[in-house]
């Protein structure tokens, strides 16, 4: 890696870290092992892309496309690894962080009663971005989005009202 | 609306909590990055080095072991390795394919692409594996009677029912990859038309 990747990969990783982590915690439920595990392979994944960037969509949202296709590909990889579905060792595990954080746990247990994909979008727009910038990296259209996040609040509110 | 903006201050805390990497994070990262790059090398080419180290040790058995005298062993020893080859050639063809999947594009396109990727797979564990298990067994029965030429009756029928355990073990294993694609296939193909939709289900 030249001097100049580096550099940026620096700037990268420590700009979007948290960023990255969190949405690597919603999209495992809070469990950090599988979650920093998670964040590794995007951050390894944004270094093997780095030169790739055409720079034709902003840092963010290049990272961003970057961690949601890690995350589709992450559970089918583990689930050959492990032989066990990584939504068993969620629930396993969310017993576990129970005492640990119980307002994050709510927090993320909340968002993975939603499905698969669905948790990405409300991630995305918990982390206030754009309806372009989320249809950029998802890969749809606005309206398409709007309908998405409209079913996802209405799921929500169901959740969230039964407890 | 009071859910998702309670949620949104909820995301904000959590967020806090998240640790900043510090200067050993990075260097310890920098080490893992490394590692995770061969392992990715490693799939994508083990496969195809473990059965082309497989077949240079079949053709040095043949050559120089045993030297086969019949046409029809040659033939045999021919399908065998010929069978092989079709598999290292569609290996390599696939690990080329597989490139093709960009964790950098949209999410959409990155989907079709993994589901076209499998897809492809489906089309070689259907014929094209059963041609090559069918030419490799074929292959492996034609050196049967010069075998028997040289070794007593029950060392052949051992061989032979030795190698019948050896196939069913390979062709379950095969199958178990087979079933584990074709459900990562369809659950591709469900989260496309999950991302896909517009339903206000």
């Amino acid at each position: 890696m030249n001097k100049s990747n580096q550099s940026t990969f620096e700037f990268l990783f420590e700009t979007y870290h948290a960023m990255v982590m969190q949405m690597c915690l919603g999209y495992t439920n809070n469990d950090r092992d599988i979650a920093s595990d998670l964040a590794q392979e995007v951050f390894v994944n944004i270094l093997h892309a780095l030169d790739k960037f055409e720079g034709r969509s902003s840092h963010k949202t290049w990272i961003y496309r970057i961690t949601v296709n890690t995350c589709l590909h992450y559970k089918r990889k583990e689930k050959k690894k492990s032989q066990l579905p990584i939504d068993d060792v969620e629930h396993q595990l969310t017993v576990e962080h129970k005492d640990q954080n119980e307002e994050n746990q709510a927090l993320y247990n909340a968002i993975n009663q939603l499905a698969e994909f669905d948790r990405l979008i409300i991630m995305m727009i918990l982390e206030e971005l754009e309806y372009p910038e989320i249809s950029e990296v998802l890969g749809i259209t606005e309206a398409t989005l709007r309908v998405k996040i409209h079913r996802i609040r209405k799921r929500l509110k169901k959740i969230m009202t039964n407890g | 609306m009071d859910e998702l903006n309670k949620l949104k201050d909820q995301w904000k805390d959590a967020k806090a909590s998240v640790s900043k990497p510090d200067d050993a994070t990075m260097e310890e990262f920098m080490k893992q990055a490394q590692k995770k790059k061969r392992n990715v090398l490693y799939a994508h080419y083990g496969n195809a080095a473990v059965l082309t180290v497989t077949l240079l040790m079949i053709g040095l058995f043949f050559y120089h072991i045993t030297p086969f005298r019949d046409l029809i062993s040659h033939i045999g020893v021919g399908l065998m390795m010929g069978g092989l080859l079709i598999r290292i050639i569609i290996e390599l063809y696939s690990s080329q394919r597989s490139k093709l999947i960009q964790l950098t594009d949209q999410a959409l396109t990155h989907v079709d692409q993994t589901v076209s990727f499998y897809q492809f797979r489906k089309k070689i564990h259907g014929p094209v594996t059963i041609l090559i298990v069918a030419l490799y067994t074929i292959g492996f029965y034609m050196l049967t009677p010069e075998f028997s030429k040289y070794l007593q009756l029950h060392w052949v029928i051992l061989m032979d029912l030795s190698y019948v355990i050896g196939a069913i073990i390979l062709v379950t294993q095969i199958r178990k990859g087979i079933r584990a694609e074709m459900k990562d296939l369809s659950e591709l193909v469900e989260m496309r038309k999950e991302i896909a939709s517009n339903d206000d289900a």
